[in-house]
């Protein structure tokens, strides 16, 4: 653990909304934070190596390049690469704030105001029963209630966990999204983001996985080894 | 009444199954019969309405009256269709080992009851409870030990109280107990021509077996008994 003064930095590297990666000198992963794995499904890291060599500062320190890139759904705009040694080098990419768009139609059945993070317990504790996957939980216990259909969303969270039942791990991180909005029905709501990553999954059930989200007017991104959700932060 | 159980799934559930008490979900708890499930919801869900799955009209107008409901026998609802999940607290009592997909779709959260074979430390539990409960009843004060034989859990709690209570009620039976069981049983088995016969089986094989247990041998026995050893070989020929 790398501290001073008693503070983990290691911790806020891996909990970072930002990928970061670091290379050594022959473009071999030496870290990579839970934001970045989920970047090294859509994307090889020899063309991350690459980026952040072409974009490196011609000397020792830190540089920043606007630049659009695009993995997927992934969208960034910005590179920061930094080293201070021939031995390694980081890169951190910025992602791109999103507007997005859904027509809900004023469509509210079933939803009421919710802490997120009273159902993701019960669904853990529910999952844990007969099941031997460690589950890590970093989670931002102040994020605000938001409207939700309980039931349904209950029912998302057990299969999204269920598929996780081979892996050895499931690490589940719920935050808000900084920057990231949403656009319902003309009204712009800021984005809470629930992501699981493991090391293994079961994908026969991300069909019905799809359809609750898209049920709930919410935005699931699925992958072999992680899913995403984006939930609407909806209020009043 | 519900016991605290000694299986760590049990337990898992029951905690689990508290959180949800002020969410507005659905969760189906299914398993064998007999196996607690009922008695464990009543521990948490008390103030729920409570309806019986046979009958859809009631539970369709419960959940229209109600925010939170349990829902037993489920296994019974034959039209899933017709009832809305959307904001009730609902926890439904399924009798069955396995649940189909419509099921598994229609609930937020499921939860497998362990038949009592599967908790070892909940039978020495439960074991206990009904051995004081059945020696209160029956004005037992002698201890009785209850062997593993003697435990049926084929259909878990059920069976394993029913032959509890029953051996500690023939174990503390009296000779004027006796008297009064096999007086009622001859009142509606005495029919034929050859009864005396017939009956009285139920009283030397009982004594032959027992002195048997007790003594070992046959000869020994005849001595005890008082009779003949070659009678004695006849009957044990006869009843065994």
């Amino acid at each position: 653990m790398n501290t001073s003064n008693g503070i983990d930095y290691s911790f806020l590297l891996e909990v970072d909304n930002n990928p970061i990666i670091v290379f050594n000198y022959e473009g071999k992963i030496l870290y990579l934070n839970s934001s970045a794995e989920i970047l090294m499904s859509y994307v090889k890291p020899k063309e991350i190596f690459k980026l952040a060599v072409n974009n490196a500062p011609s000397v020792y320190g830190t540089k920043t390049t606007q630049i659009e890139l695009s993995y997927n759904q992934l969208k960034f705009y910005a590179v920061n690469v930094s080293y201070n040694s021939d031995d390694w080098i980081a890169i951190r990419l910025y992602y791109r704030p999103r507007d997005k768009r859904i027509n809900k139609k004023s469509s509210h059945k079933g939803e009421i105001l919710t802490d997120i993070n009273l159902l993701l317990d019960v669904a853990i504790t529910q999952f844990k029963i007969g099941s031997s996957t460690d589950i890590r939980l970093v989670t931002d216990q102040d994020i605000p209630k938001t409207l939700l259909n309980q039931n349904s969303f209950s029912k998302l969270l057990r299969k999204c966990l269920n598929s996780f039942k081979v892996a050895s791990f499931v690490d589940i991180e719920l935050k808000l999204g900084i920057g990231e909005h949403i656009i319902i029905d003309e009204q712009r709501y800021p984005l809470i983001i629930l992501k699981f990553i493991s090391n293994g999954r079961h994908c026969n059930e991300d069909s019905e996985i799809k359809l609750l989200s898209e049920e709930m007017f919410l935005v699931s991104n699925l992958n072999e080894n992680s899913i995403e959700i984006e939930i609407p932060l909806i209020n009043k | 009444m519900f016991l605290n159980s000694g299986n760590s799934t049990v337990n898992k559930i029951y905690q689990s199954l508290q959180a949800t008490k002020e969410l507005m979900v659905s969760s189906l708890i299914y398993g064998e019969e007999f196996t607690g499930k009922k008695s464990l919801i009543k521990q948490i869900f008390n103030n729920s309405a409570w309806v019986d799955g046979e009958n859809l009209k009631d539970v369709k107008t419960a959940l229209e009256l109600n925010s939170h409901i349990v829902i037993t026998n489920f296994e019974k609802v034959n039209n899933l269709d017709i009832l809305e999940f959307e904001n009730v607290n609902i926890v439904a009592i399924y009798n069955g080992k396995t649940y189909n997909k419509i099921l598994e779709n229609k609930f937020a959260f499921i939860y497998y009851m362990p038949s009592l074979i599967e908790r070892e430390e909940d039978i020495e539990l439960f074991k206990n409870h009904y051995t004081k409960e059945a020696k209160e009843i029956f004005d037992v004060t002698e201890d009785i030990n209850i062997e593993k034989k003697d435990l049926d859990i084929s259909k878990n709690l059920k069976s394993l109280k029913s032959s509890i209570f029953k051996t500690i009620l023939f174990k503390s039976v009296q000779k004027e107990d006796l008297t009064y069981v096999m007086f009622n049983y001859f009142l509606k088995h005495y029919e034929g021509n050859n009864v005396y016969k017939e009956q009285l089986e139920l009283f030397e094989k009982a004594l032959i077996e027992a002195g048997l247990q007790i003594y070992g041998s046959q000869l020994k026995l005849s001595e005890i008994l008082g009779i003949n050893r070659n009678t004695l070989r006849k009957k044990i020929n006869e009843y065994f």
